[in-house]
């Protein structure tokens, strides 16, 4: 717990250290929500195919960009975190106190996860605020559905990192997964929207499963009505948090089998 | 309680030639870079690791502070296995890099220093105190709230020895801690790295391949080259294990050069060089410990001869360190693939 709240101190301190760019990361995400409320008016009526939100683009998508935000940023922070520890020459500084591999990943992850939240927040205050959307949202449907989900997102980002430390630069399993969630995950346009087999597929990935839940939630739907969402969720959280842990375990011990630590 | 603080046994490492996702499925030639590395070191000792660059002395500090495992053979931290018992030997030792790079250089020294802390188990008040103490030690404390990348390459390894030392540590591994620094900075580390760092309750092992380091720091040195140990030992073994004759140069006036033939049975060898000032240096090897000095001198005055000055030579850590290398040049097999 210690590690945990120093990592969360120095990303603060690091973060906070850099103004400018701190500041951008609040605003960009405002610019990013006035642009999807633009698309939305442009597409206006086209968009009574979706079936959420009462047929607003902007609402759908501003929830899609919303959670694709924090879910993208917990599969990416690991593999990022280790990789600039790496380029920095901190890995081994960070590798040498006495604590366990699980504890290095999940403090990597802490200050990254509150940004994220912080910029998920814009999004939702700017929908709900300044649109009115969502004012019927059932805030503990969406937790029961993030929670799982993140865990989900955490495993798999466990496995990109270890990915990174042995394959160094490339990064193979952050890659295929951003590819995929961009198109399939139903962040942008309805998964409704792709062809059958596309729709198939897109069943395969977490992200679809966490933004059909959340969108049902904001749609105020119940925990029951989410329960669905919430099954798939927890069973594949079941799965790749445990073997995320196991396989960064697997991959800083073939690291130092190997010497290449801090190769990059 | 095992007196000696390290403890290794047979020591291999060999690392891959290539690497990449191939190596993942498939058992790829690796070169040795440690073969088979058997020493002790005691209980409140100054051990250095001396060797060319690339001998293997950083692979067997960082297989000593856990960082790389060993392909085989096993290394003992005080008592405890370093790839079973790592994070038990995490807790007692304290690392020095000599990589200036390990720090998070927008952040202060204090802050750094605090942030190591936290990752000690060290918190609140008590960390903040240590970390006072600790940059007061190494000559800190009026920069402590100057953000890393103002600090010169002497100010960031003297944070590095305050890191290092921030658990306290039994046993302190500082790996090539003047690499980065100037002559003159370098001087005044050792400086502190003497009088505040070393104190009787610690064992220090340093990784140099600065000789004159190595003889000011430490109590015994290991030589390393092409990844064996050559030899190990106090400066004094080390010396007489390549020095076997003693060396003596006497300055001396009043004798022609041709003259210096009544010595030859007094000494080993002789060598006669004429100096500009008209005098004659002369330099003689002699048995160790014999008589050979007094009677040769005597010997001189008795043929006229004028002595100006008589000195004893010793081989420098460099060039022990030179021969230590070419020895390891001589015995080291083609390089090794397992």
């Amino acid at each position: 717990m210690t590690a945990a709240v120093a990592y969360l101190r120095r990303d603060f301190l690091v973060w906070s250290s850099y103004r400018l760019a701190a500041f951008w990361q609040v605003a960009g995400a405002l610019g990013i929500a006035g642009i999807v409320y633009f698309i939305g008016e442009a597409v206006g009526d086209r968009a009574n195919s979706i079936p959420e939100e009462n047929g607003s683009y902007a609402a759908f998508a501003l929830a899609g960009v919303a959670f694709f935000d924090m879910l993208f940023r917990g599969l990416g922070t690991l593999s990022a975190s280790v990789s600039e520890h790496q380029r920095a020459g901190t890995l081994e500084p960070m590798l040498l106190p006495p604590i366990r591999e699980h504890e290095l990943l999940l403090s990597f992850c802490l200050f990254p996860f509150c940004i994220s939240m912080l910029r998920t927040s814009v999004f939702l205050i700017f929908g709900f605020v300044l649109l009115g959307f969502w004012d019927s949202a059932n805030g503990l449907s969406i937790l029961a559905v993030l929670v799982p989900a993140q865990l989900t997102f955490l495993g798999i980002g466990a496995l990109s990192a270890a990915s990174v430390l042995l394959l160094k630069q490339g990064d193979p399993i952050r890659l295929a997964y951003s590819v995929a969630m961009l198109t399939l995950g139903g962040a942008f346009f309805p998964v409704d929207a792709m062809p059958g087999w596309l729709q198939q597929l897109a069943l395969l990935l977490p992200l679809t499963h966490a933004l059909s839940g959340i969108r049902e939630g904001l749609d105020g739907g119940s925990l029951v009505d989410v329960a669905p969402q919430v099954a798939v969720l927890t069973a594949l959280a079941v799965v790749c948090l445990p073997a995320g842990l196991l396989a960064f375990r697997w991959a800083v011990r073939r690291a130092k089998q190997e010497g290449s630590l801090v190769e990059y | 309680m095992t007196q000696f603080v390290v403890e290794t046994d047979d020591l291999v490492m060999a690392y891959p030639q290539q690497r990449g996702w191939r190596s993942l499925f498939k058992s790829l030639p690796k070169k040795v870079v440690l073969d088979r590395i058997n020493t002790t070191i005691n209980r409140g000792e100054i051990f250095g690791v001396a060797g060319p660059n690339g001998a293997g002395k950083t692979t067997l500090v960082k297989i000593l502070s856990t960082l790389v495992i060993p392909f085989s053979g096993s290394a003992r931290v005080l008592g405890l296995d370093v790839v079973e018992d790592s994070l038990a030997v995490r807790r007692r030792i304290g690392v020095v890099y000599g990589d200036e790079r390990s720090f998070f250089w927008r952040l202060s020294g204090f802050e750094n220093l605090l942030f190591y802390a936290s990752l000690y188990g060290l918190s609140g008040k008590e960390a903040r105190r240590r970390v006072s103490q600790l940059l007061e030690l190494v000559g800190l404390q009026e920069h402590a709230d100057l953000r890393m990348h103002h600090y010169s390459s002497g100010m960031k390894q003297r944070t590095a020895i305050a890191r290092g030392l921030l658990s306290d540590p039994e046993l302190l591994i500082m790996d090539e801690p003047t690499r980065t620094v100037d002559p003159l900075a370098a001087m005044e580390l050792r400086a502190l790295v003497k009088e505040r760092v070393i104190d009787s309750r610690r064992t220090v092992i340093l990784a140099t391949n600065d000789m004159g380091e190595a003889e000011q720091l430490c109590d015994r040195v290991a030589f390393i080259s092409h990844g064996k140990i050559q030899m190990v030992g106090n400066l004094e073994d080390l010396r007489g294990a390549f020095q076997l004759d003693e060396i003596h140069h006497v300055v001396v006036s009043g004798l022609q050069r041709s003259s210096f033939g009544f010595l030859r049975d007094l000494v080993s060898s002789i060598e006669v060089v004429a100096l500009d000032t008209g005098q004659h240096q002369l330099e003689l090897r002699t048995a160790p410990g014999g008589p050979a000095v007094p009677v040769v001198v005597r010997r001189i005055v008795e043929e006229g001869g004028d002595i100006w000055s008589c000195s004893r030579k010793q081989l420098s850590m460099d060039e022990i360190f030179a021969m230590a290398v070419e020895r390891g040049r001589q015995t080291a097999a083609e390089e090794v693939l397992v």
